[in-house]
């Protein structure tokens, strides 16, 4: 298990080093735009332009810039922020747990709405349990996310009045009532993305393991119907699960951050839409790696997960 | 492709396809429909009327003729963006099952980085260092998509490389070219062409999101995405649905037109064939 | 099939002696009929009018190709047949009680306890995910508290007795950790575990190496005699039952082609289809080139012939066997349902 973990951090460590590497070169051939951004009027002289650019290091090679932003990285600073002139830590630090609530309320309803219907529609094949799986497997990939935002607000912010449509929180109220008011419907937009995935994969798991012979062991041994169901099938079928969830966790958190977008849910996916759009290039990175930390986190929970689920694995 | 006949929803889904694709080709140039200029008098954001039989946007435009362009840029991006991804993806896919070894390692790892990060955000960075265009959206969401198409033929080549007759092939003085050209790529060409048509309908859903976020076709053009972006307004979203619940569905049904068309073509292919 | 066919399968005076049940019998299977539904929603009857008796501490061998309804027949036993079959006629008696009249609760009181099964595959048998122990645990609780520590003591002890070394590291470890022939002594110690009167073994020995196969046989035959358990045994292979059986049971598309004493059906195989598959066991003793093999394929359960249903691969069929059912001959125990058998009996 020791070493199974440590191949997957490093693994993570080494995804981390080239996603950064990646969006660093690509961000820096905007990174002159992104001057003129900041400066804005172009009353400037060359010569301040110059300073200007030296003063941003941008006169170094890219690999030394590199270097040097994932040297600052280790020792803790992001740089500062074009756009507003804080630290990029500080600036995520305020965006970062909005988001991690949202997408945390979001998976886990789509985990527990997901995995009983999936595991219904496999043991009864052809019931209402199945269509209503095929259904929700064909909306979650069919249905534009930012559809589906529009959609629950037209629903059931404006027409049924049921939650407020934006924000985290109503002007001057600071109550736990409120914001899980305004929690509802951005998460249930997220469980809405997610769950299709998840069903579809809790039925095609559970479908596998429901032909294998160790169910009918069980079932020879007298056990209940809901005991080998359970405790032989579904518990089997955890482990394929899981991994479908963590393939899908870079997605959901993309289309959280359309969600925290039209939602206005300050979170750190809105945050990242927002400086791309502004060329704040620092921020971006920031965001990009804060990101990649936080799914790559993830998936590393899931595989410890994993492990446990499945000894076959952690004995390898 | 008798059997693909058979298939009902996949029969439904071509139709709806090519009544589309006709309409949003033809109709606009037959009616001289005209989805740039203003027309003040409708009025802003109008309702539909027999004038404007889907109602003006917020430049006074008429949105039935914009959501028939939108059409084409959706369609367009469904059909090139797909190919794209498997002409990379293909001979990456390929080296990487048959040749194992490094090339696996390199190949599949790089799909694991592209993998880990949101493709929404790995594209709109992409798109605004390229300059939003059509191009540039059908290249990068191409692009993005080559991962999916890349495992999905590293997955069939491993699985064809376990029969023996690719053995007996090497046994009997075949080159790697004529092995990969001869037994494995016409046992990968099935899912590739089930590959082409699910990707569609995922490149018109990246297309329409990343135009939502303005990252796509700017306006005047016309596109889905950007025509339901005008429901980031509260009072269009809430007050106007014509303006956007058209393109909003007529992206949902594309969509699953495409889908229901790969999965036709699956089973009629090969109906264990896992996606 | 025609009105007149159950009683000539079954004659309600003609029925031997021991088939009406002795305070030794065990099990007795009536005229068992199992009904399946296929994809095309028909109904056809996989197994047809079914019967035998098993006494305590005996061994059944039932033989045939696959699909001929001997896994079916023993789904029904042990009340576990696929959701799409049902039992539609017959009875299945079990301690002189009508199985088939019981509920789902009292079926699974009965599993696992009175009546337990092992399958073909021991590689997919045992659940992946959990220790030996917790699944051996799992058969001794599903019938009442067992502490954990009595649990482990009666697992161990139950592993040494079917010849795994260090029973209780074994017990610690996951089924991918043992070989094939050991996951499978472990399938047996876990079905004997509730000391069943009945075992169940669905081709116990068909995955495995022809060297452990033996060890398996021999193992299931000792325990058996030890435990005074009964034994179903499954299979294609006749070779399996040569050592094992006391009496055989072959079918043929999901009818009885022949039933009686082990010894009698190897000396006297009347049934041309058990002719045939004791020409396939490879014998030292008879110098051969070839073995026979039996050309064709058993009938697909939409399209069965009428009347005999081998006779499309039968070599002495004649114009009768396909247009009417085959008679029942009875020697003593030994029924065969062959109209050439009955012919050459009784000329």
């Amino acid at each position: 298990m020791a070493r199974y973990l440590y191949e997957r951090v490093l693994s993570a460590l080494l995804t981390m080093f080239f996603i950064t590497a990646i969006l660093y070169v690509l961000l820096a051939s905007i990174q002159g735009s992104a001057l003129d951004v900041m400066g804005g009027s172009g009353g400037e002289t060359a010569a301040e332009y110059e300073s200007a650019r030296q003063a941003l290091g941008l006169d170094l090679p890219l690999w030394l810039r590199y270097a040097h932003w994932l040297r600052d990285v280790l020792r803790g600073d992001l740089g500062m922020s074009y756009r507003y002139g804080i630290p990029v830590a500080e600036v995520i630090g305020q965006r970062f747990w909005p988001s991690v609530l949202l997408i945390g309320t979001g998976v886990s309803f789509a985990v527990l709405l997901g995995v009983p219907v999936g595991l219904l529609a496999a043991y009864r094949p052809r019931s209402v349990w199945d269509r209503l799986s095929s259904f929700f497997a064909l909306t979650g990939f069919a249905v534009p996310r930012f559809i589906t935002c529009i959609a629950f607000i037209y629903i059931f912010s404006f027409k049924l009045r049921l939650v407020p449509a934006t924000g985290m929180h109503s002007s001057g109220v600071v109550s736990f009532g409120d914001l899980v008011s305004h929690l509802i419907l951005p998460a249930s937009t997220i469980t809405f993305g997610a769950v299709g995935y998840l069903i579809q994969q809790t039925r095609s798991a559970c479908l596998d393991v429901f032909h294998e012979d160790y169910l009918k062991t069980a079932r020879a041994k007298g056990l209940s119907e809901l005991e080998v169901v359970l405790k032989h099938g579904l518990r089997t079928a955890l482990a394929p699960i899981l991994t479908q969830l963590m393939v899908e966790m870079p997605e959901i958190v993309g289309f959280a951050a359309i969600a925290e977008k039209i939602f206005g849910w300050p979170g750190i996916g809105s945050l990242m839409i927002e400086a791309i759009r502004n060329r704040d290039i620092p921020l971006t990175m920031g965001v990009t790696l804060v990101i990649a930390t936080l799914v790559l986190c993830v998936n590393i929970l899931l595989d410890i997960a994993y492990g446990l689920l499945d000894p076959r694995v952690r004995y390898r | 492709m008798k059997k693909f006949r058979k298939s009902r929803s996949g029969m439904i889904g071509l139709c709806f396809l090519i009544v589309e694709a006709l309409s949003v080709a033809l109709l606009p140039a037959i009616f001289h429909m005209d989805p740039v200029s203003s027309d003040v008098q409708a009025g802003f954001l109008a309702a539909p009327s027999a004038a404007h039989l889907l109602g003006t946007d917020g430049a006074a435009r008429d949105l039935l003729a914009r959501t028939l362009c939108g059409g084409r840029v959706s369609l367009l991006v469904g059909v090139a963006a797909p190919f794209i991804s498997v002409t990379l993806g293909l001979p990456l896919g390929l080296a990487a099952g048959y040749y194992r070894g490094p090339a696996e390692t390199i190949i599949m790892r790089a799909c694991d980085v592209f993998m880990s990060f949101p493709s929404i955000l790995l594209s709109l960075i992409l798109v605004s260092v390229i300059g939003p265009s059509l191009g540039a959206l059908i290249g990068v969401i191409g692009v993005m998509g080559w991962t999916s198409v890349a495992k999905l033929v590293y997955a069939s080549v491993l699985s064809i490389r376990e029969k023996e007759y690719i053995d007996s092939a090497v046994s009997i003085g075949r080159t790697d070219f004529e092995i990969l050209r001869r037994e494995i790529l016409p046992g990968v060409s099935s899912p590739v062409l089930v590959a082409l048509s699910l990707r569609a309908g995922s490149a018109i859903l990246q297309e329409s999101g990343l135009s939502f976020l303005g990252a796509g076709i700017r306006p005047p053009q016309a596109s889905w995405g950007g025509i339901i972006y005008a429901a980031q307004d509260l009072s269009v979203l809430t007050r106007m649905p014509w303006v956007w619940a058209p393109s909003g569905i007529l992206i949902v049904l594309t969509i699953v037109a495409f889908h229901f068309v790969g999965e036709g073509l699956r089973d009629a292919l090969d109906p264990k064939m896992k996606l | 099939m025609s009105e007149t066919l159950p009683e000539v399968r079954n004659p309600t005076g003609d029925t031997p002696p021991e088939v009406r049940g002795t305070s030794e019998t065990l099990l007795e299977v009536r005229n068992l009929t199992v009904k399946l539904k296929l994809d095309n929603s028909q109904d056809v009857a996989a197994v047809d009018g079914v019967s035998f008796t098993l006494n305590r501490g005996e061994t059944l061998g039932v033989v045939g190709e696959s699909g001929c309804g001997k896994t079916l027949t023993a789904s029904a036993i042990i009340g576990l047949l696929p959701h799409t079959g049902r039992v539609a006629g017959g009875e299945i008696l079990f301690e002189g009680e009508d199985l088939t009249k019981k509920s789902p609760r009292q079926m699974r009181e009965i599993r696992g306890r009175e009546i337990s099964m092992i399958f073909q595959d021991p590689m997919s048998s045992l659940n992946p995910v959990y220790r030996i122990e917790t699944q051996m645990r799992e058969a001794l609780r599903a019938h009442g508290k067992v502490s954990a520590k009595e649990a482990r003591e009666l697992s161990a002890e139950m592993l040494r007795k079917v010849g795994i070394p260090l029973p209780e590291t074994r017990l610690r470890e996951y089924p991918y950790q043992l070989s094939g022939g050991q996951r499978q002594r472990v399938m047996i110690a876990m079905s004997l575990l509730s000391k069943p009167s009945l075992l169940i073994a669905d081709e116990p020995t068909s995955s495995l190496d022809v060297t452990i196969q033996a060890q398996i046989l021999e193992l299931l035959r000792t325990l058996q005699r030890e435990m005074n358990a009964a034994c179903i045994l499954i299979t294609h292979d006749m070779g399996v039952v040569t050592e094992n059986a006391d009496k055989i049971l072959v079918m043929y598309a999901g009818r009885v082609a022949e039933y009686g004493p082990a010894e009698e059906i190897f000396s006297r195989p009347m049934h041309p289809y058990t002719q045939r598959l004791l020409g396939s066991i490879p014998r030292l003793d008879v110098d051969s080139d070839y073995l026979t093999t039996i050309e064709g394929a058993a009938p697909s359960l939409d399209r069965m012939p009428t009347g005999c249903r081998f006779y499309p691969r039968c070599p002495l069929h004649s114009g009768v066997c396909h247009e009417q059912e085959p008679p029942a001959l009875r020697i003593g125990e030994h029924v065969v349902f062959c109209r050439r058998a009955a012919d050459g009996e009784s000329s």
